[in-house]
């Protein structure tokens, strides 16, 4: 009930200084053993006693020097729903009696204490004060400057200092999502998929002359001595999926509550995207991200490997919905289609504004497969306001409209559903894939 | 007071830890205990003063930093010195202790923001030592009783001495019982 809120907690620089509470009981002290000496009221003595025991108290614990402080926070990088914990340690002077730490609320950030306020006794001139962070939402955001007071006993002097801003990076919590069917093989030498052509791999094609070039271990010496000539055992080439995932961040529609509560069409793509790129890179797929829409371009080239999962969730972290009031600072869609390229591309889209039907069209025509993900949240057209509300009916239908032409166009249109999402999907394009294609160039 | 104000005012409000308002109610009950034990031992009315001092208490415990409780506390002596003359009434042990826990749970809030909830060891090691002055003060009154009863002449000047020995004998036992660190300093 103090006061007033967080932000002007304490007020006062790096050094100690008497409070409120010493000038009033070393004033109470001293006026009332006055008055009792001059009018000769020793009872007023009782009453000043334990003002007089308590300045006497506070200016023999009187602080020196300022106590050192430092802080730290246990982990940077986090994932959604994670916690961590920030250290603040107040030390190096021996009066110090307690400290209080407090966080400063930060959007998508919980704190145990909820109140985000720690007080730590100290014990040989040290306190100690922690305070759980919990990030509930994706993304990159500093946790603001924290304020500390440091008091000796009685409260009658106190110091206050506020720390600096810590980033802290919260990866976006992939989906539950699995997938059972097998793309079509790519063009490149290395994955787990078999190819159609013969080459270095693992799976057994069949057995065939010795020519040069071949390696010695590929040898098949039993038919070779009943054939009189060498012979070989051909395998067919292992090959990878490129795994090319879009993200329209034009703009984030529905309410995030974070990790915990309803997600928004950012928050649904986004995590998508991290599930998508868990399921395939740490198998040895390669995977893409191009985020677009966005005022800064994401990008991270293909590659496999549970660091290139980690170089997707951490870009996956800093994407920004775009504003779409300023198409100008925006990365447009039509500038990604020179560098899209994945065996398969997986658009993950709330497809309201018309640049991610566009370009879903625009790379299917070019021949590559496309999938796009709706990620529109099913509360987006509930709204307060009947007016929005009927808004957000009318762009609907438009909408259903345009994906009924992007399906005819033979782009498959799915909603996000969590594992087994895309294994339909999937096997639709593997089968298509033997077949022949058109392609408008 | 427009609808904004009100909504993070109310917002604040909320936020108030449970101790926290166990600490005004604490604040309160001590200073209306010390100015009702006063106004009732000096036989006087207490109702218009009385509200005045809830009054001066409840801001006191809201903005803790402030010189408020410095006026409730004169508010307070002010009301023992005009209405009673025995100055070995046992009912000063109660004023006195009234304002200190008044003015101990008021210095405890001015290093806390509304919405913490301070550590048990804190409130703990506030109790001990507010154990050790309340004894200092039984003490100290004990003095005065004593040297009233025998009619010793100045009086006064040997309370003070004797409040000043009350005074080093409580410290003397507080550095004792305080760890190594702190008595490395003087």
């Amino acid at each position: 009930m103090t006061t007033s809120g967080r932000s002007s907690l304490w007020s006062g620089r790096e050094e100690w200084r008497p409070t409120v509470a010493h000038l009033r009981a070393s004033v109470g002290a001293v006026v009332l053993t006055t008055i009792a000496l001059v009018w000769r009221r020793p009872d007023l003595l009782v009453i000043a006693s334990p003002m007089a025991v308590v300045t006497a108290w506070s200016l023999m614990t009187r602080p020196g020097g300022a106590p050192t402080f430092e802080d730290r926070l246990a982990h940077p990088t986090i994932r959604e729903g994670d916690a961590t914990t920030w250290h603040g340690d107040v030390s190096g002077e021996p009066m110090l009696d307690v400290a209080v730490a407090a966080v400063t609320p930060s959007a998508w950030v919980e704190t145990r204490p909820s109140s985000g306020v720690a007080t730590a006794a100290a014990i040989d001139g040290t306190a100690r004060l922690a305070v759980d962070l919990r990030s509930i939402r994706w993304g990159t955001r500093a946790i603001e400057p924290v304020d500390v007071l440091a008091a000796t006993p009685w409260g009658a002097f106190r110091w206050h200092t506020h720390t600096a801003r810590h980033p802290l990076t919260t990866l976006p919590l992939p989906g539950v999502f699995d997938v059972n069917a097998s793309a079509r093989p790519s063009d490149g030498l290395v994955g787990l998929h078999r190819s159609a052509r013969n080459g270095e791999g693992n799976e057994f094609s069949g057995i065939r002359p010795f020519q040069v070039g071949d390696r010695m271990r590929r040898i098949n010496w039993a038919r070779s001595a009943r054939s009189g000539e060498l012979q070989v055992n051909a395998t067919r080439a292992d090959l990878d999926t490129h795994i090319a995932l879009v993200i329209d961040a034009s703009d984030d529609f529905g309410v995030s509550e974070g990790i915990d509560g309803l997600a928004s069409s950012l928050d649904a793509s986004v995590r998508a995207a991290g599930a998508i790129a868990e399921h395939y890179a740490p198998r040895g797929e390669r995977v893409s991200l191009r985020a677009f829409g966005t005022r800064i371009a994401h990008t991270v080239a293909p590659g496999s490997g549970r660091a290139q999962l980690r170089r997707i969730l951490d870009t996956l972290a800093q994407v920004r919905p775009g504003d779409p009031g300023r198409s100008g600072y925006r990365t447009p869609a039509s500038r990604q289609r020179g560098v899209i390229g994945g065996q398969i591309t997986v658009m993950l889209s709330p497809l309201v504004a018309p640049d991610a039907l566009d370009l879903a069209v625009s790379l299917g025509r070019q021949g590559m497969t496309v999938i796009v993900v709706d990620t529109l949240p099913a509360h987006v057209s509930e709204d307060d306001d009947e007016y929005t509300a009927l808004a957000w009916r009318i762009r609907l239908l438009e909408r259903r409209r345009e994906v009924r032409l992007v399906l005819t166009a033979g782009i498959p249109v799915i909603e996000w559903r969590g594992p087994g999402s895309l294994d339909q999907v999937i096997r639709d394009i593997a089968r298509r894939s033997t077949g022949p294609r058109m392609v408008q160039r | 007071m427009n609808a904004g104000q009100l909504q993070q005012w109310l917002d604040q409000l909320a936020m108030v830890s449970a101790q926290r308002w166990a600490f005004v109610a604490l604040a309160v009950v001590s200073a209306t205990g010390a100015f009702t034990t006063a106004a009732v031992v000096g036989g006087d009315q207490v109702g218009f003063v009385l509200v005045f001092v809830v009054g001066l208490a409840v801001a006191a415990a809201i903005r803790p930093d402030s010189h408020t409780a410095l006026v409730l506390e004169t508010v307070v002596v002010w009301q023992w010195l005009a209405g009673t003359d025995d100055v070995t009434n046992p009912a000063v042990l109660v004023v006195a202790s009234g304002m200190f826990g008044f003015h101990t749970v008021i210095a405890l809030m001015a290093v806390t923001p509304s919405s913490a909830v301070v550590d048990r060891v804190v409130v703990w090691r506030w109790l001990r030592r507010c154990g050790w002055v309340l004894i200092a003060t039984g003490a100290m009154w004990l003095v005065v009783v004593v040297m009233v009863d025998r009619r010793a002449p100045g009086n006064a000047l040997l309370s003070s001495l004797a409040l000043l020995t009350l005074a080093a004998f409580a410290l003397a036992i507080r550095a004792l019982s305080a760890p190594a660190g702190e008595r490395s300093r003087p």
